[in-house]
């Protein structure tokens, strides 16, 4: 086996494989995540609506509803995704992951002070509030961090008390929001549920250009996660190759945030499953989170809808229950066991 | 000697605060009285119109469930960063607040009961099971990793919220309100509720101040312990019990309060040192004033808004939180 892997045809197979077998589910789950609902319409129906252009009512159905909830749901959970690997890469911590941080609680308080000072803002306001709050929240994270030492244990831990703190400032806000109320709470707990094609349109450009920022910046991480003489020999400065990642992780976890909520856990879930799919090599991980995370995060939609049908259950709950028994076993590598 | 009379001064002035917070907390809030109309509602000499009902039947139950989970939560605290030998350890960070929590629900959803007896069952049993399993997941070749301790421990509690969450969205009736038991409130405090919880808290807080010896034991090194002939093991599993049913009857009386837990034993070995002999009134007497003091807060700052007591001590709590991290220089 050893001698095997070692061949380079044998990897380069074994990586096609896991691409096409990845791009297969996540198509299988696509078609699946459209054809669920109250209205149950069959595979062959739901191909038939996008290829007929008369208006039925289950195209009208698939394409106003179900299709923005589908393509939210892979284009949020590729973005926490990406924001999650970079993340970990830029911080060598196997636990790092930017929920735990308080970026994205930072990001829903920002939306939630928004929304309960203008109700009806624009849009660009509300994500430019996502944005801001996620900034300052990692801005309090690091100096705080720096505070009390970067030991990867001690990082999560101020970033849990930041957490706790952004979540109860969020709560009492929430206490004098009576409009619309119903819908943040479930917000809140994060889901793709409220998805509308407006927001959509505007955010999803915005989140795929920084997929592609990040794709294309992947030699850039690599030289930063080698350090800072290595990073100088070739021209690069370690200072700002972390400032503009920490930037690109903060815009795309606030842009999530502002489409889906705050969903805890998601980013940690999906770096170790595709660490453990394709190893530890950026150049494949990244990649690979794209394609996972999309999955995973429909997987999971998919998964609630389907036992819950009768009402709507927020798939935040469904990824803590799984993220923190994750971030346990994450906190028992053998990398933080001599060094904690 | 000198110490001692120190000690117990600063005891009394500590009391002394908690009687006046109370009294403020009868007389503030969206309808306020006088000095003289609370006096007179609680001798039952006069009977002031409308004071009567808001004094003694909303505010005095929340008064006394406030200082009796206040001071359980602290005295929780104490015990277990005493046993753990970590000053961050606490009820609500070892996840053991949240699996009470899940299991009240739970069991109030599952088996519709008026609040009796049995819910303080199922609150301990929770507890139990919160605290098992954030001690199993952070043990380490039998040994407890501190650090790791504390971050398992939220995970866990995290576990359990989650679950919380979602036995809340399945039952329809009186949601907001179970959404703020989550939190820990006062607002549901009743003469009903302090009836419940009345005896087995004061019972339990009582027993608390007769083990000072032996905590002070075991904040010994276990071998020094060990020599004298000290049953190590066996108070650890006593005084572990018991702080768990501190906090689980805490968290059934007012929901999970979060960081009192946390803050009170700390601040109390500040101004009183670590000997548990005054140490644990004084846990007790600031945890009492924290969590009334949270309520009262929460209650007159945006009237006719209450935010619940919960939410004002984790704003309160998280940052002494990160001061200790900060200071704690055990944890590289």
């Amino acid at each position: 086996m050893q001698a095997l892997s070692n061949n380079p045809n044998f990897k380069l197979k074994k990586n096609y494989i896991i691409y096409i077998f990845s791009f297969l589910l996540l198509f299988i789950l696509f078609l699946y995540s459209l054809s669920l609902g109250p209205v149950e319409l069959s595979f062959d129906k739901v191909l038939l609506s996008f290829l007929q252009s008369d208006d039925t009512f289950e195209r009208r159905l698939i394409i106003e509803t179900r299709l923005a909830r589908t393509l939210m749901a892979c284009l949020v959970g590729s973005s926490f995704a990406v924001a999650g690997v970079m993340l970990q890469s830029v911080t060598k911590n196997p636990m790092a992951c930017p929920s735990l941080l308080g970026v994205t609680q930072g990001a829903g308080l920002g939306i939630v002070i928004v929304l309960a000072l203008f109700p009806f803002c624009p849009l660009p306001v509300y994500l430019g509030c996502a944005v801001l709050g996620g900034i300052l929240a990692a801005a309090v994270t690091y100096f705080i961090a720096i505070s009390v030492g970067i030991s990867p244990l001690r990082l999560i831990l101020a970033g849990q008390a930041i957490n706790a703190l952004l979540y109860a400032l969020t709560q009492a806000i929430l206490i004098f929001l009576p409009t619309r109320s119903g819908v943040i709470l479930i917000n809140l707990n994060g889901s793709v549920a409220g998805a509308n094609w407006q927001q959509l349109t505007y955010v999803s450009p915005i989140l795929l250009l920084l997929i592609i920022i990040a794709i294309f910046n992947i030699k850039n991480l690599q030289v930063l996660s080698f350090g800072k003489e290595i990073a100088s020999s070739l021209g690069l400065s370690t200072e700002f190759l972390l400032a503009f990642f920490l930037f690109i992780i903060v815009l795309l976890c606030a842009a999530s945030v502002s489409l889906a909520g705050p969903i805890l856990f998601f980013p940690l879930i999906v770096v170790h499953f595709s660490k453990f799919i394709v190893g530890e090599n950026l150049a494949k991980q990244l990649p690979f989170s794209i394609l996972s995370g999309a999955i995973l995060m429909l997987f999971s939609d998919c998964l609630m809808r389907a036992i819950f049908s009768n009402q709507e259950i927020p798939v935040g709950f469904f990824i803590a229950l799984v993220g923190a028994p994750i971030l346990i076993l994450s906190s028992r590598m053998k990398r933080l066991l001599n060094n904690g | 000697m000198d110490k001692a009379i120190y000690k117990n001064t600063r005891l009394l002035i500590l009391f002394i605060f908690l009687l006046l917070l109370s009294y403020f907390y009868l007389m503030i809030g969206v309808t306020s009285f006088s000095i003289s109309d609370v006096w007179n509602v609680l001798t039952k000499k006069i009977d002031v119109a409308g004071a009567d009902f808001i004094v003694s039947d909303v505010r005095l139950p929340r008064v006394i469930i406030g200082t009796l989970c206040g001071a359980m939560f602290a005295l929780s605290g104490s015990l277990l960063q005493c046993v753990l030998r970590n000053p961050m350890a606490a009820p609500d960070i070892l996840g053991v607040n949240s699996a009470c929590s899940l299991f009240i629900l739970l069991f109030t959803f599952l088996i519709p009961n008026d609040f009796d007896l049995n819910n303080l069952i199922y609150a301990v049993f929770g507890g139990f099971i919160g605290f098992f399993v954030t001690i199993l997941a952070s043990l380490d070749n039998k040994k407890i990793n501190q650090t790791r301790l504390i971050i398992v421990g939220v995970a866990v509690g995290a576990l359990f919220k989650a679950c919380c969450q979602f036995v809340i969205m399945q039952s329809d009736e009186r949601q907001s309100s179970l959404v703020s038991f989550l939190t820990g409130t006062l607002y549901h405090s009743s003469w009903n509720s302090v009836q419940q919880i009345i005896y087995p808290a004061c019972f339990l807080i009582f027993i608390t101040f007769f083990f000072y010896r032996q905590l002070d034991i075991l904040q010994l090194n276990e071998e020094s312990a060990a020599s004298i002939g000290f049953k190590v093991t066996k108070w650890k599993v006593i005084i572990i019990l018991l702080a768990l049913m501190l906090a689980s009857i805490a968290v059934s009386g007012s929901g999970s309060l979060g960081f009192i837990g946390l803050i009170a034993p700390n601040l109390a070995r500040i101004l009183f040192g670590s000997s548990h002999k005054f140490n644990l009134f004084g846990s007790c007497f600031i945890g009492a004033t924290l969590t009334l003091f949270s309520d009262f807060i929460g209650r007159i700052v945006f009237p006719p808004f209450e935010i619940p007591a919960g939410i004002v001590s984790i704003i309160i709590g998280a940052p002494y939180f990160l001061y200790l991290m900060k200071n704690i220089g055990r944890y590289k």
